[in-house]
């Protein structure tokens, strides 16, 4: 037989092939094997390591945005891609392809497709999608495949319901027998301390190594602590997995005699760090996670943000909903080349350190990992492979597949909208769940970072804003009055048709309004930074919501009533207004009212009925006296081009429409008049 | 109908030869304008009432509460306008000529794509949920590209050949440069232009209607002098014979657009809704490039003008590309309504505008 694996990119689409492979080499001796990837990814060295014969062709993964230069270049990777597997494929002729999903195996199997249209390509196609939400391009070779094999059962409602078989995550087999004391040994751990290992799945994770470094002080005051951390091998233009992490470590002077922090590039006998350890800090991939649960260890998840439909995230609260783990979320901040993602180091530590100080909840949630798993997922797998080798059908499926999604809408709008209602079902937010309410605020953090923001002004960052002021995300209030006040230029072509900043108007304002209104201007930062918005932000919107904001504050220092009088002169009649309304509810400067003065005659109506409305607030506030404002209200023009007229049938029908209850279009009737 | 009839008549019954008057431009653009705005006035109240119970009514989006009637639902009339010009077209134009057949070609078809939006708004209970602007703008721009090529093919335009495809610009005598076949995505790009422009202009109560009279009767006294050989020749425009019924399906909308003022105007009880105003704009389009003066319409419907180039501004410019506004809200009458203006001061103000622009367009006959 021939079998032609695909699959790659990561370590989760990469070694459940290799499994596969191993078990079919271990059966049938004579069968033959290719397998094909990419040159600069895992398998162009994890494959060769393990005796199997590898091709290359280009592949790239499906753009997150919409831009058409980003889709023209996938098209034309993929068009080549599938020319290179066409001939692999006419070559080899396999009788069986195996695909692991990632964009890698994409175009092997279009190109199988396409073949196959025209009777050159008679192989059987079994997919395996490892995830729970399945990537796009599997989602669209899963229309080819003969069989279907999926880790999570949510994962079947993307597929053909008739060829998708439930077979779980083949983990290689030296995960089955483990030997905490034996592992020890060969590890040369001691036997009593309380070993933690950290790693950042197949590529070794940035994030997680920045955090874990960050987080070493405050675990160097536990005792009996042993830290194992697997860096990952990366090294790219702006970061050195291996050598950052020494200089970091470096930097932090820790005493480290008792070798309590143990820093490893990468580790061939994983499943030896996993018997060792007490508690593993790591990624949310499904083959991480399965192999946890294999090794019945408690766990600590950091879901990647980028992920492809979020799917890491999604994996790590079905684990915390069963117990088995715990959650830390990747949190937007301002980093030095603007937003990035990131975890906090000093959180991170304190997470650890109830974890560790907790050993019956540890002991809980490695009972709760130990449920999850099929240990019998290979025998499975093979199963199926064997079925489509002899072109026998499989066995039935008997399953019910969720129908509602339970995970957030990709589109950020529908994610708001989604977010509110969340909210709105479970009656606020100080009613939500800790978990529910984390996840949701990861969402916050997400959109807040994402770089789509600079193709369209107003992207997916402008909704993470409203976001983070719709779930009262206290945290990142600090990161919006960093947007507010970034000065970061727009190009030369933008400025010179009315642009200012990378942080639009728009959104400058919304960080405002939305943000910070929903917040609360309480602390005098932020009025400080409203102030300063109110005083230089080029844009008018940002300069009328901070002086709404500010007057909604209730309290004003001497410096924000200056700002507020300085906003008198603005040339936005909307700010004039905005200012006036505020100086009513905190003004006390002493020349206020002979500031308004000015206002009297103004020849914009909305300005002076904003001194009207100043001037009812000050006396009410006891800032200025009735009688003074009593001798000036004949200053006062009177006219102006507002006119609201009214008409008594229109009132009536409203009237009555109310009475009666049938507000169908908030009780506003048509009027007529003929 | 009227003409066909007339002229038979005077031929055969020699009594009646004062029928004659029915060849005479003058005369059917005075009687079409004249029956244009009673058929209005006389069956408007009925229409309205039918389409308000029939449910067609508008409901607008309001962001601000700014709206200064406190948000009443109007009904949809444009069907009335459509069809009150259709009928007096019928009546009083020569039916057979090509010039008839473009300009009710034009507004019919943006009749109809302006109905299927908002027969899709009032199933939806919503002004959000009309035709998609890509459906919109791809079927407009197949209209225009088929009338294009029906204009600069020889055997099949109404105008001289020699003509159709020259380019005329106000204030130059002779044309500027002869575009050939690029003059078909030239009027694809100006009748559609012209027609989203009205559309956008339709906004507060009497806002298009009285622009749009305005420069149809410009584009009226055009055509009037296109069609006459010998104020042609005195003024130096170019000469087309069968032009003139331009002229009188100008006047026609004159009169009908006035009718429609007649209800339209402030407190509205029925608007022309995208039904109306689409199809003035098509028509205006079809108009603008049949008498050979696309680029008076910047001049005379500079009120249309304005009104698109806000939008554009405002969101293709503003929002999509540099994440700001220029107005307050945009089209720019809303931006006068959100800076406090009445209704009836920004309708009025405009109307002075665009009577302005009128006289402007007007000036160009002579300033050449």
């Amino acid at each position: 037989m021939r079998y032609l694996l695909t699959g790659g990119g990561t370590g989760g689409h990469v070694y459940p092939a290799l499994a596969i492979a191993e078990e079919i080499r271990r059966r049938q001796g004579d069968a033959r094997f290719l397998y094909v990837g990419r040159r600069d990814k895992l398998e162009a060295w994890a494959v060769p390591a393990r005796d199997f014969p590898i091709r290359f062709v280009r592949a790239r993964p499906y753009p997150r945005s919409r831009s058409v230069r980003a889709l023209a270049a996938f098209a034309l990777v993929l068009a080549w891609g599938m020319v290179q597997s066409a001939f692999i494929l006419l070559r080899f002729r396999p009788q069986v392809i195996i695909g692991t999903g990632g964009y890698v195996s994409a175009p092997i199997l279009f190109a199988h497709g396409l073949l196959q249209k025209i009777g050159l390509s008679g192989a059987r196609v079994f997919l395996y999608e490892p995830n729970a939400h399945p990537g796009m391009l599997n989602q669209v070779v899963g229309r080819l495949a003969h069989r279907v094999g999926i880790a999570f059962e949510q994962a079947g409602r993307w597929f053909d319901m008739k060829r998708v078989a439930v077979v779980g995550y083949p983990v290689r087999s030296e995960f089955l027998e483990l030997d905490r004391d034996g592992a020890r040994a060969a590890l040369g751990l001691d036997p009593q301390a309380q070993v933690v290992l950290v790693f950042g799945g197949s590529g070794g994770a940035r994030v997680v190594n920045e955090a874990l470094v960050a987080a070493l002080p405050a675990l160097a005051s536990l005792s009996n602590l042993c830290v194992l951390h697997i860096t990952g091998r990366y090294r790219g233009p702006d970061y050195d997995a291996v050598a950052d992490t020494q200089n970091a470590v470096a930097q932090l002077a820790l005493a480290n005699d008792a070798g309590w922090y143990r820093p490893l590039e990468y580790m061939d006998d994983i499943h030896l760090a996993y018997a060792a350890a007490d508690l593993v800090v790591c990624r949310g991939g499904a083959g991480t996670l399965t192999e946890l649960c294999v090794a019945r260890k408690p766990a600590l998840i950091v879901p990647l943000a980028t992920a492809a439909e979020d799917h890491q995230a999604a994996n790590a609260r079905e684990m915390e909903r069963l117990g088995a783990a715990q959650v830390i979320y990747q949190r937007a901040r301002w980093g030095d080349g603007g937003m990035e993602s990131a975890v906090d180091g000093g959180e991170l530590g304190q997470r650890l350190q109830a974890l560790l100080g907790d050993p019956e909840r540890l002991g809980a949630m490695a009972r709760a990992a130990s449920k999850l798993p099929r240990r019998d997922s290979l025998a499975l797998i093979m199963d199926e492979i064997d079925h489509l080798a002899t072109e026998r059908r499989g066995a039935p499926l008997n399953l019910e597949f969720p129908l509602r999604r339970s995970g957030p809408p990709a589109d950020a709008n529908a994610l708001l909208r989604w977010a509110r209602a969340q909210l709105r079902e479970a009656g606020g937010i100080e009613a939500m769940a800790p978990g529910d309410l984390a996840y949701l605020r990861y969402q916050a953090d997400r959109l807040l970072v994402s770089r789509a923001w600079y193709e369209v002004p107003l992207g997916r960052r402008n909704v993470g804003i409203k976001l983070v002021g719709l779930l009262g995300y206290e945290a990142q209030r600090p990161l919006l009055l960093k947007i507010l006040l970034d000065r970061l230029p727009v190009s030369r072509l933008q400025r010179l048709c009315g642009g200012d900043y990378q942080h639009g108007g728009i959104v400058r304002r919304n960080v405002v309004e939305w943000g910070i209104g929903q917040l609360g201007a309480g602390d005098s930062s932020t009025r400080a930074a409203l102030a300063r918005a109110l005083v230089e932000d080029p844009y008018f919107e940002v300069r009328a919501a901070s002086a709404r904001i500010l007057g909604e504050a209730g309290f004003a220092e001497d410096a924000v009533d200056a700002a507020l009088m300085q906003a008198l002169d603005d040339r936005s009649p909307d700010v004039v207004v905005a200012a006036l309304n505020a100086l009513g509810q905190v003004g006390t400067d002493s020349q206020l009212l002979s500031r308004l003065r000015g206002f009297y005659l103004h020849p914009n109506g909305q300005v002076r009925q904003g001194v009207v409305g100043a001037l009812a607030r000050g006396v009410e506030r006891g800032v200025f006296s009735a009688d003074e404002v009593a001798r000036d209200l004949d200053e006062i023009i009177a006219s102006s081009p507002h006119f609201t007229p009214t008409f008594a049938l229109n009132e009536a029908l409203s009237a009555l429409s109310q009475q009666v209850g049938a507000g169908r279009e908030g009780g506003s009737r048509d009027v007529r008049v003929l | 109908m009227i003409y066909y009839v007339g002229i038979y008549l005077q031929e055969v019954f020699a009594a009646l030869s004062f029928l004659r008057l029915v060849d005479s431009i003058s005369f059917r653009a005075l009687c079409g304008a004249i029956t244009a705005l009673l058929l209005t006035i006389f069956f408007g109240e009925r229409v309205i009432l039918y389409f308000y119970r029939l449910g067609h009514r508008d409901r607008p989006r309001n962001y601000l509460n700014y709206s200064s009637v406190g948000n009443p639902s109007k009904t949809y009339g444009g069907p009335l306008l459509v069809a009150v010009i259709l009928i007096s077209v019928v009546l009083w134009c020569k039916l057979h000529t090509g010039f008839v057949l473009l300009c009710l070609g034009g507004l019919l078809f943006f009749a109809g794509l302006g109905w299927v939006d908002d027969y899709l708004k009032v199933r939806h209970r919503s002004s959000d949920h009309g035709l998609s602007e890509t459906a919109k703008l791809a079927l407009q721009g197949g209209y225009c590209l088929a009338f294009g090529t029906v204009y600069a093919t020889a055997d099949l335009t109404p105008l001289p050949a020699e003509v159709a495809t020259q380019l005329y610009v106000p204030f130059l005598k002779y044309p500027l440069i002869d575009l050939s076949w690029f003059y078909v995505p030239f009027i694809a790009f100006t009748i559609t232009a012209i027609s989203n422009s009205v559309n956008i202009a339709d906004g507060v109560d009497g806002l298009a209607v009285v622009p749009t009279a305005f420069v149809v009767a410009v584009f009226g006294v055009f055509a009037y002098i296109s069609s006459h050989a010998r104020f042609a020749e005195f003024l130096i425009f170019p000469f087309m014979p069968g032009v003139g019924e331009v002229a009188i399906i100008c006047s026609i909308v004159f009169g009908a657009c006035l009718g429609f003022l007649w209800f339209n105007s402030y407190p509205a009880n029925v608007i022309m809704g995208d039904t109306g105003s689409m199809a003035l704009g098509g028509l205006l389009g079809t108009v603008a490039v049949l008498v050979k003066q696309e680029f008076l319409f910047l001049i005379v419907g500079g009120i249309f003008v304005a009104e698109a180039l806000s939008v554009i501004i405002q969101d293709k410019i503003g929002v999509k590309w540099l994440g700001r506004r220029f107005f307050a809200r945009a089209p720019i009458h809303h931006h006068f309504q959100q800076r406090g203006l009445a209704d009836t001061k920004i309708v009025i103000r405009f109307w002075i505008v665009a009577g302005i622009l009128a006289l402007c367009g007007l000036a160009t006959i002579k300033i050449r």
